[in-house]
């Protein structure tokens, strides 16, 4: 062989082992703490849990977020208490030895969520506050279907709080009915406004009402389900309708990921078989990768719009809190490798730090590292 | 030889730059304002976090594969024929 062909053959081989590399190492590096949390292990999840208890306990507030909406900021306030009550309560059911440590700050969370400052957002735009109307039809979904579904969850771990238990029982009660009395199957959640997976949510927490008290909405669940499944979800790509329209229910947004995925891991608490064909259709069309991150497409093919508010920045076409809001899904039916290569991205740009036991995502602030929390300790919904 | 160890030492402080900075992001929670929708609008806010947000994606995705290859290179210039070889 000649000197130049020695150093040919090098470049060549040079190139190859960096295209190799590249697609290899970065992935491994990111998600070599994926099975750890997959499998929940209290070193990894119960430092972000530290993180997250930091954030109820130092006090989260609507000027914490810069979303240049008030209504968001407070929504995300709401939803940093939801997620971390949720995150915090499924740990303990992974792991009761931690009950003690964390059932204070699942306190706080039902408390500052019950609080009428906390639901001011949602009382401005109804005119109306939410726990002081529920003998109305007003529908306030995603507040008071997100607090129930906490509550209903709170119960699998502390069934003697007699205030929550009352206030789990008037909120389901009042849920059930609104569900019952729609025409189209799905209530409001602000006026003029129905998005299908608050009714998730309000679904999810009425089967665990059932199931912390023996009622039986069966019925209500199976026909909400059977509704859904025929008019609220996209035949083409089985995604969710992320809106509909209050009065024909028909649809008002595209099939979207962001909303598939949450709803597919709210009414995992309902109808696991539901929550499994949603994730089949998430799976199915949204799902792609990029040199082994996992990463999910909030439109399905043929469709394109810009992020929102829920689906957060949507780059290429990648939607941030979709590949977030996967992860529960993907725990719940047991797609390791979807979860593993969606914890990779989790982590290459979540930008997770540790100090002194204590776990958080630098890219994530309060609402991201409560809502990773709960995607991290999701499942197995409804055998809870 | 003396250019792996110099690149490896380049890669080790800019790992230790990376790492104040997740200790600098997380402390005055700079890259909450980049992802936000309608985020901090300074531009040296903007400009910090997006810098941040390079390094990492340098460090993690490109920096391994250039460090195999640097190595790589060195074992083999160690095969390569003189000239005498070449030659016969």
């Amino acid at each position: 062989m000649t000197r130049r062909q020695h150093k040919w053959r090098g470049q060549l081989l040079g190139v190859a082992l960096f295209l190799a590399a590249l697609y290899t190492l970065p992935s491994l590096w990111c998600g070599r703490e994926a099975e750890a949390v997959w499998r929940a292990h209290p070193a990894v999840v119960e430092g972000l849990a530290r993180g997250v208890q930091a954030w109820v306990g130092g006090g989260i507030h609507d000027h914490d977020f810069h979303t240049g909406s008030a209504l968001f900021n407070a929504e995300w306030t709401f939803g940093s208490y939801f997620m971390a009550g949720m995150g915090l309560t499924q740990l303990v059911l992974n792991n009761p030895a931690a009950r003690g440590r964390y059932l204070p700050v699942i306190d706080a969370c039902v408390d500052k969520l019950s609080h009428h400052a906390t639901r001011g957002f949602d009382t401005r735009a109804w005119e109306g506050d939410a726990l002081k109307t529920l003998h109305t039809d007003q529908g306030h979904a995603a507040y008071l279907g997100n607090l129930n579904l906490l509550l209903g969850l709170y119960r699998q771990v502390r069934a003697d709080n007699q205030r929550i238990n009352r206030l789990n029982r008037r909120i389901t009660l009042a849920l059930a009915q609104r569900l019952q009395q729609s025409p189209i199957g799905m209530i409001e959640t602000y006026p003029g406004q129905t998005y299908p997976v608050d009714n998730a949510s309000v679904v999810g927490s009425i089967a665990l009402y059932d199931r912390a008290t023996g009622a039986n909405h069966r019925d209500l669940i199976a026909r909400w389900v059977r509704t859904a499944r025929q008019r609220y979800v996209h035949a083409g790509s089985g995604l969710l309708y992320q809106a509909v329209d209050p009065a024909s229910g028909a649809p008002r947004d595209k099939p979207r990921a962001s909303g598939t995925a949450l709803a597919a891991y709210y009414i995992a608490f309902a109808d696991r078989r539901f929550s499994a064909d949603l994730f089949a259709g998430l799976k199915r069309t949204c799902v792609t990768s990029f040199l082994r991150f996992g990463l999910i497409r909030e439109y399905p093919p043929g469709a394109e719009g810009k992020g929102d508010i829920d689906s957060g920045p949507v780059v290429a076409g990648i939607s941030f809190s979709g590949t977030g809001f996967a992860m529960a899904p993907a725990r719940i039916h047991g797609d390791r490798d979807l979860f593993g290569a969606l914890y990779s991205t989790s982590y290459l740009v979540g930008a997770p730090f540790r100090e002194g036991g204590v776990r958080g995502y630098v890219a994530g602030g309060p609402l991201g590292n409560a809502i990773l929390l709960a995607m991290f300790t999701a499942g197995p919904g409804a055998s809870w | 030889m003396g250019s792996l160890f110099h690149s490896l030492l380049v890669l080790g402080l800019l790992w230790a730059g990376h790492w104040g900075g997740l200790k600098v992001m997380s402390q005055f929670r700079i890259m909450e304002h980049l992802l936000s929708p309608g985020g901090h609008t300074d531009l040296y806010i903007m400009a910090v976090a997006a810098a941040f947000m390079v390094l990492r994606f340098w460090l993690i995705l490109l920096a391994p594969a250039m460090v195999a290859v640097r190595i790589y290179q060195l074992v083999w210039r160690r095969f390569a024929p003189d000239e005498e070889e070449a030659g016969a």
